[in-house]
Order: structure tokens, then C-alpha cells, then sequence
């Protein structure tokens, strides 16, 4: 369970004469949940982007199962393993349930592979179920971010990335989705999360890492950070 | 009685031929927020091939029809590769780019078109002949044929759009490009697509109206005036919106020139265009219940 | 006075060039400079100021042709009124297709304003009583008597200048600024107090004023109009030469005129494909190098400095 999947070298991003990303360097093991976190602004999407190729002004080096991804257009990127939850507007809001969650298999061909995925996610998801023939629009907040990951894991990644996936979400609903991440993640799939909320972000990963003004300014594994005293005071109000 | 029956017989088919006009013209706006100032140029062109593959090789009306739709299928994707791609990748708000290049396309071809073959009107009388008679009514075979295509087509994509994975990765790639891409869609392939299809639309009513409207370099102003007035009135990009404006706008021309005067005919399109756009800027369309191509925030 | 400084040389060439210049074609060709100079800087007033498209601009540029020399021949009216009374109705209809336009998108304006210029045109040419049709007016007033062309040129020019000041003056009140924010950002402009529908509208209004007024000299100068001036053709002419300038410029227009008229007169042997060429251009130029002659002089410019 140790190999590494997702190695992020030296990244530095752009936009135009802006640097958002400074020298970054992350590494993610097969089956881990990693968390980055940090402030509004601190360029956790930008990584994210950055990784799935959304976002293209950047140098460095990024590879999964060792192959280099850094410069494939994000729709190659995807069918390697790696999936993206987007912290807003994740869906296609007038499609049904179903059909987004049919979208996340449109790369697949097999008739088993795309039931095997429905099962699968319908059984994480029995919410999912009920309202399948809904449209995406008219669902909860949090019925909509479950969607959201459940639309990911229809590809069924290896890699998930989620950005802030409590974005917008009541405490209680909060949660009840990092349950299901734990949940995910004991299936086997790796997940690379960044977000706001440090105290969630940092109880369900192993290792983090401290994002700030485009640079990282701490390591390690995600216990001795929540007891870190200047994560504590920036991040956790204590 | 009769006579009012009729008029709308004669509605039904010439609105027919405007949704399939309209719904090409307004597909490609809804999936990529796109106007195509050369629409009525496709339509020319396949005036053209029509009149050229019928009348001087001498081939049946139906492999006529299923050539044309290749051939403009395959003239709206290279026109997307070769244009429209380019001004989409240099700029990030293209939509201003893309209606001047696709305005400047327009003349480019309609003066190659008389460079090549001249100011003459080219057409035939007629391909079909005789009439139908259900009751009273009378509909030529012709039209028959116009009308039961044009509406075939209709249910064909509606078919494609709400039946097929090519119309759900459209969809997709319509109501959120970025969602779309990391689903694993290349939404230039998409927009590719979406392009020869519009092209392949206008071709079906560039063919079969070939003994109404001759080909000519300017035959194409006519029916892009059309699409205009069913997008206006269906909302842009409401694929269902243009099939009802469509129809809408075909009876009130019927009406128009039976009950008011043949000159009003296509001062009416635009008349009702106008009087729509001021009360329901964004056309009939709103009053579907679900709009495939919108963009909507979630 | 150094923001005028383009303004005064380029006054001194036109000037000049006019008293030296003998030859009557190359006056000739001053005079279309002078009219489609106007046109396309107040085309892209629209275009590059405000992010108005207007495709029916080549229509305005009819309605004061078609008013003034209607104007004059059945009415007597005296000449230099007549053509104002047609810019003034060309800026009216402006600001009345403006208005519906306010509340659609780009796109639909874009329609609009093309069917507009096309519903003119059918008008114009089933309107028999009045236009005498496809035949076209002829016979119209002439704006001077004699063969000699140079007071037509002066008139244009003058025109021409007084149009570029005019905007030059224009962007410095705050109208030009409120026009500025609009196009930097109409819905923050909204909160600044400023009503951008309010500056679409007299942007729109000013614009159309001046294509009724070149459109009027022009039918006095030409002296035949036939219902293809209200076409596509002269918007696409029109388009082309401010695009191959650089749009959001004041000289830009200009010169993209300049070097269409002079090079498409260098090049008349191809006369059938000059309709093709334009269109050509525009493709080009939106694909290549969305900023015009303006952008590539400007990187020049870039470079000198380092």
C-alpha cells in the first residue's frame, strides 16, 4: 500500500505575470488521504486545476503511476484514474440524477462496467437512488455534493480529487459526507482534498500540508498538525 | 371552414421547414454560444449541389438528399476546425470574434459563389408531381414530401439530443463545459460535431425546396432571416423553443398573406419577431419546462 | 496638447495633400477616405467603445442618403439642411433600435440590427413611389456645381476632422468615462450612478447621427443610390477597414481605411473579388490579430522603447 501515485514536482502556476503556485512539490500513496489546506485564496483550486490540467500556465512536473500528466489536455488525464469533484458547479444542473452519474461512465463501453458503477454508487449513495429521475438542479445542497462525488466515482478513480468538499454545507451535513469519504476511501481510492475546514480536513487524512500565498509552510502527518500551535492559532482558532 | 383548414395545412409544412431551418441555426448556440452569420451560405451550397448532383448527373432525389447532408456536414466541421477553432483558442469571450469571422465568411462565399457560377438562378420546376386530396384538402405530393421529412429530421434530433450518448455529452458539454472535460469529453470534438450537424440540418430544406428557391449566390439570405426569427422566438439555443417557433411563425405567414396581403409575408416574421423580443426577451422557449442547452448556475 | 498631437499631423497631411494633389481621381479617392474614415470610427464608437455590435450600420448611412436627396428633389429643401434633417433621422432610428436591443444579449442585437439593415433594404426597393425602387435616385442635387472636386474633399475632411475631435473631445467629458466603465464592466458601472443603457443609447444616437450625415453628402456627391446602400456589402466595408484598424481605437479605423481604400485602388483589377477580399480580411484579421494595424504599431512601439 505504499506506492506512490500522484508525485507533484516543483509546480509553479501562473496566471499571466501572477504567480499563484510557488515551487510546490506533493506526493500522494496509493490508497491515502491526503489534505492541503489553508486560506481563501491560497491557491488550493489552483493546485487542484493545476493537477487535472484545467489549468495550463504552470512548470514543474506532475506524474501519476509514473507517467507524466503535466501537459495532457484534462479530458486524458481523467480516463488515467484521476477524478475531480469541483467545490461549485460540479453538475450539469438540468440533466437527472441518473444522467449525470451517466456522464461521469460516457468514457466507458461495457455494458457490466457502467451497471457495476451504478450498483456501486447507488449503494453509497441510497439517496442518489431515490431521486435518480430528478433533475440535478432541483436537489439539496448536500444532495448535490453527494452527486457530485458520486458523478467522480462513477469513473472509478484510483485518485479522487475533491475541492472543498464542505464548501457551503451545514455542520451536520458536513460530517455525513466526510463519512462517506472515509467510506470511499476504504475501497481502496486515494483522495487529495483541500480545504476550509481544517479541524474535518485534518481528522480524516494522514498527511498534510499548509498552503499559504501560493507556497507550502508545513508538512506532516496530519495528528501532529491539529496539535501544531501555529495551525492551531492561523486555522483553528484556538 | 375549408379554406381556413387549408391554410394551415399549407402553415404546417412551410413551418416545418423553419424549425428544421431554425433548430440547425440554433444548435450550435446552445452548445457552443455561437452565431453562424453563414448559416444561409450552408444553404446555398447545398442549393448548389442539389441542383448540380439532380438536374446535370442525373441522380435520384433521395441520394441527392443523403449526399448534400455529407457534404454540409463535412463543410460545417472543417469551417469549425479552420475558423472558429482558431478565434476560440485566442481569445476567451470569442463570441464577438466568431460573429465577425462568421459574417466575413458569409460574403467570402457568396462572391466565390458568383465568381464560380455567375449571377444565374439555377432550379428545376418540380420533382415530384400531382397532389393528395384527404377531404377537401389538397397537398402536393411535393409538399407531402417536404413536410414528412422536415419532420422526420425534427424527431431525429430530438431523438439524437435526448437518446443517444452523442446528445448527452452535448448536453453535457451546453450546460457545463468544464464539468463536461472532467468527465472525459473533449468538447472540440463536440463542437465539431455540432457544427457538421447544422450544417447537415440546412441541407435537407437547401435540397428539397430546390424548385422554390433556385440557387443563387444570395439564395441564403432568405433563410437565414428565418432562422433568426424562429431563434429569436424559441429563445436562443432552445432546440424544442425553435421547433414551436418554427411552426408559429409558418402559419402567421400563411395567414398573413391569405388574410392581410402577400407583401406583409415577410415583414410578419419580423414584426412578430419584434413584438415577442419586447415582452418575452428571451423568446417562447421559457414557457418549456426544461431547457437542454442552458447554462443555468447550479 | 500632446494628445492631440495625431490629431494635428494627421489635419496637416489631409490638408495638404488636398491643395497639392491636382489629379481628380486621387481627389476622388481623399473624398471616399473622408466618408468610410467616418463610418468606421463611428462604427467602432459602437463596437470598440461599448461592445454594441451594429450590422445594420450600412442602413443609417442609407436613410440619410435616401432623406436628403428625397428631401431635396421633391421637397426643395436647401442642401446643407437636407442632410442635416437625414442624420438626424438616422440617429433617431439608431436610438429606436437601440432601445429593444437594450435588454437582449449580444447575439440577439447582432440579429436585430442585421435584419433591421435588411428590412430597410426591401423597403427602399418596394417603396416605388417614393424611391423609384431597384432602379435607384438619380438626378440628385449636387452639393456644388462644376466639375471641380476639391470643395467636396475640403467639406469631408473638415467633416472628418471635426468627427475625430469630436471623439477625442467625447472620451475626456465624463460621457467618455462613463463610456469606459460601461465597457470595462457594465454591471459594477451601474453602482458608479452611471445608466449604461442611458450611454447605449446616445452612443448609439451620436453614431447613427453620423452615418446619416456622410450618407447625405455622399448622395450629393455621387449623385445615384439605389437600394444596395443599405446592404451588407457597405457594413462588411465598413467592418473590415475598423477591424483592420484596431478596435477600441480612434486612429486605428482610420487607417484600416486609409489602407483599403488606396490598396484596394492599387489592386482594381481584381474589382470582382474585392467583396471577397473584405470579407477575407475580417476572417483573418479576428483570427490572427484581433487587434488591428493599431496592435501591431504598438508592439513596434514596445519594441523601440526597450
Amino acid at each position: 500500500m505504499d506506492k506512490l501515485i500522484l508525485n507533484v514536482d516543483h509546480l509553479t502556476a501562473y496566471y499571466d505575470d501572477l504567480i499563484a503556485l510557488k515551487d510546490i512539490s506533493i506526493t500522494v500513496k496509493e490508497g491515502e488521504i491526503v489534505a492541503v489546506i489553508g486560506a481563501n485564496g491560497s491557491g488550493k483550486t489552483t493546485l487542484l486545476r493545476s493537477i487535472i490540467g484545467l489549468h495550463t500556465q504552470k512548470d514543474g512536473s506532475i506524474t501519476f503511476n509514473n507517467e507524466l500528466i503535466k501537459d495532457l489536455p484534462s479530458y486524458k488525464i481523467v480516463s488515467m484514474g484521476i477524478a475531480y469533484v469541483m467545490s461549485e458547479q460540479a453538475l450539469f444542473p438540468e440533466l437527472t440524477v441518473e444522467q449525470n452519474l451517466r456522464v461521469g461512465v460516457i468514457t466507458i463501453n461495457k455494458k457490466e462496467e457502467i451497471k457495476k458503477a451504478f450498483e456501486n454508487v447507488y449503494s453509497l449513495f441510497p439517496i442518489l437512488y431515490q431521486r435518480k429521475n430528478q433533475i440535478a438542479q432541483s436537489l439539496s445542497g448536500g444532495e448535490q455534493k453527494m452527486l457530485a462525488i458520486a458523478k467522480a466515482l462513477m469513473m472509478n478513480p484510483s485518485l479522487l480529487l475533491l475541492d472543498e468538499p464542505s464548501l457551503g454545507l451545514a455542520p451536520v451535513i458536513v460530517s455525513k459526507v466526510m463519512e462517506k469519504l472515509l467510506e470511499i476511501n476504504k475501497e481502496g481510492v486515494a483522495l487529495l482534498l483541500v480545504d476550509q475546514n481544517v479541524q474535518q480536513a485534518l481528522r480524516i487524512s494522514k498527511h498534510a500540508y499548509v498552503l499559504e500565498n501560493g507556497k507550502i509552510v508545513k508538512h506532516g502527518e496530519s495528528s501532529s498538525l491539529i496539535n501544531d500551535p501555529l495551525v492551531k492559532k492561523a486555522y483553528l482558532g484556538r | 371552414m375549408e379554406v381556413f383548414l387549408q391554410q394551415v395545412l399549407n402553415g404546417i409544412t412551410i413551418g416545418a421547414v423553419y424549425s428544421v431551418i431554425g433548430v440547425g441555426f440554433t444548435l450550435i448556440f446552445g452548445i457552443m454560444r455561437i452565431l453562424n452569420f453563414a448559416y444561409g451560405e450552408f444553404f446555398m451550397i447545398a442549393t448548389y449541389i442539389a441542383f448540380f448532383a439532380y438536374k446535370d448527373f442525373g441522380i435520384p432525389l433521395i441520394f441527392v438528399l443523403i449526399i448534400a447532408m455529407i457534404l454540409l456536414f463535412c463543410f460545417g466541421a472543417i469551417t469549425e476546425k479552420l475558423i472558429i477553432l482558431p478565434i476560440r483558442k485566442k481569445a476567451k469571450d470569442w463570441s464577438a470574434g466568431v460573429i465577425m469571422a462568421t459574417l466575413g465568411l458569409q460574403v467570402v462565399l457568396q462572391s466565390l459563389a458568383l465568381i464560380l457560377g455567375g449571377g444565374t438562378f439555377r432550379g428545376i420546376a418540380s420533382y415530384l408531381m400531382g397532389s393528395l386530396m384527404i377531404g377537401p384538402l389538397i397537398i402536393s405530393y411535393e409538399r407531402l414530401l417536404i413536410l414528412t421529412i422536415s419532420i422526420f429530421m425534427l424527431i431525429a434530433t430530438l431523438l439524437l439530443i435526448n437518446h443517444t450518448k452523442l446528445g448527452l455529452m452535448m448536453q453535457a458539454v451546453a450546460q457545463n463545459k468544464e464539468a463536461a472535460i472532467v468527465s472525459g469529453i473533449n468538447p472540440n470534438k463536440i463542437y465539431t460535431i455540432s457544427f457538421g450537424l447544422s450544417g447537415l440540418l440546412v441541407a435537407v430544406p437547401g435540397v428539397l425546396l430546390m424548385p422554390i428557391l433556385y440557387a443563387y449566390p444570395t439564395v441564403g439570405q432568405l433563410p437565414i432571416m428565418k432562422a433568426f426569427a424562429v431563434t429569436l422566438l424559441g429563445g436562443m439555443g432552445n432546440i424544442e423553443g425553435a421547433i414551436i417557433g418554427g411552426f408559429v411563425l409558418g402559419i402567421a405567414e400563411i395567414f398573413a398573406s391569405a388574410y392581410i396581403s402577400t407583401l406583409m409575408k415577410d415583414g410578419i416574421a419580423f414584426a412578430i419577431m419584434i413584438l415577442v423580443l419586447i415582452f418575452y426577451p428571451s423568446g417562447l422557449g421559457q414557457f418549456i419546462k426544461r431547457y437542454k442547452f442552458s447554462r443555468s448556475k447550479i | 496638447m500632446r494628445d492631440y498631437s495625431n490629431f494635428i499631423i494627421i489635419s496637416i497631411i489631409f490638408l495638404l495633400s488636398l491643395f497639392i494633389i491636382n489629379n481628380p481621381y486621387f481627389i476622388h479617392l481623399i473624398i471616399l477616405s473622408g466618408i468610410f474614415g467616418i463610418l468606421a470610427i463611428y462604427w467602432n464608437l459602437l463596437d470598440g467603445y461599448l461592445g454594441l455590435i451594429n450590422f445594420g450600420y450600412a442602413a443609417f448611412f442609407g436613410v440619410g442618403a435616401y432623406t436628403s436627396a428625397i428631401l431635396s428633389m421633391k421637397l426643395n429643401i436647401t442642401l446643407p439642411l437636407s442632410i442635416f434633417i437625414g442624420g438626424i433621422l438616422a440617429g433617431i432610428i439608431g436610438i429606436l433600435v437601440i432601445i429593444p436591443c437594450l435588454r437582449m444579449v449580444t447575439f440577439s442585437t447582432a440579429i436585430v440590427t442585421l435584419a433591421f439593415g435588411e428590412i430597410m433594404r426591401i423597403i427602399a426597393s418596394s417603396w416605388t413611389s417614393l424611391t423609384k425602387g431597384e432602379m435607384g435616385l438619380w438626378g440628385i442635387p449636387p452639393l456644388f456645381e462644376g466639375a471641380n472636386k476639391k470643395p467636396y474633399g475640403l467639406v469631408i475632411i473638415l467633416l472628418l476632422l471635426l468627427g475625430i475631435l469630436g471623439i477625442q473631445i467625447i472620451l475626456k467629458t465624463p460621457f467618455g468615462l462613463a463610456i469606459k466603465a460601461v465597457r470595462d464592466d457594465e454591471i459594477s458601472s451601474g453602482v458608479l450612478g452611471i445608466y449604461p443603457s442611458r450611454i447605449k443609447i446616445i452612443a448609439s444616437g451620436i453614431s447613427c447621427f453620423m452615418a446619416g450625415i456622410v450618407g447625405g453628402f455622399y448622395a450629393h456627391y455621387i449623385l445615384t443610390i439605389t437600394p444596395a446602400i443599405f446592404g451588407i456589402a457597405y457594413t462588411i466595408q465598413i467592418m473590415a477597414m475598423s477591424l483592420l484598424g484596431g478596435k477600441g481605437t480612434i486612429y486605428g479605423p482610420l487607417m484600416g481605411t486609409l489602407v483599403l481604400i488606396f490598396l484596394g485602388e492599387g489592386t482594381r483589377f481584381l474589382e470582382d473579388y474585392r467583396t471577397l477580399i473584405y470579407g477575407a480580411i475580417i476572417i483573418l484579421i479576428v483570427m490572427l490579430f484581433p487587434q488591428g494595424l493599431a496592435g501591431i504599431y504598438q508592439k513596434f512601439q514596445n519594441i523601440f522603447k526597450r
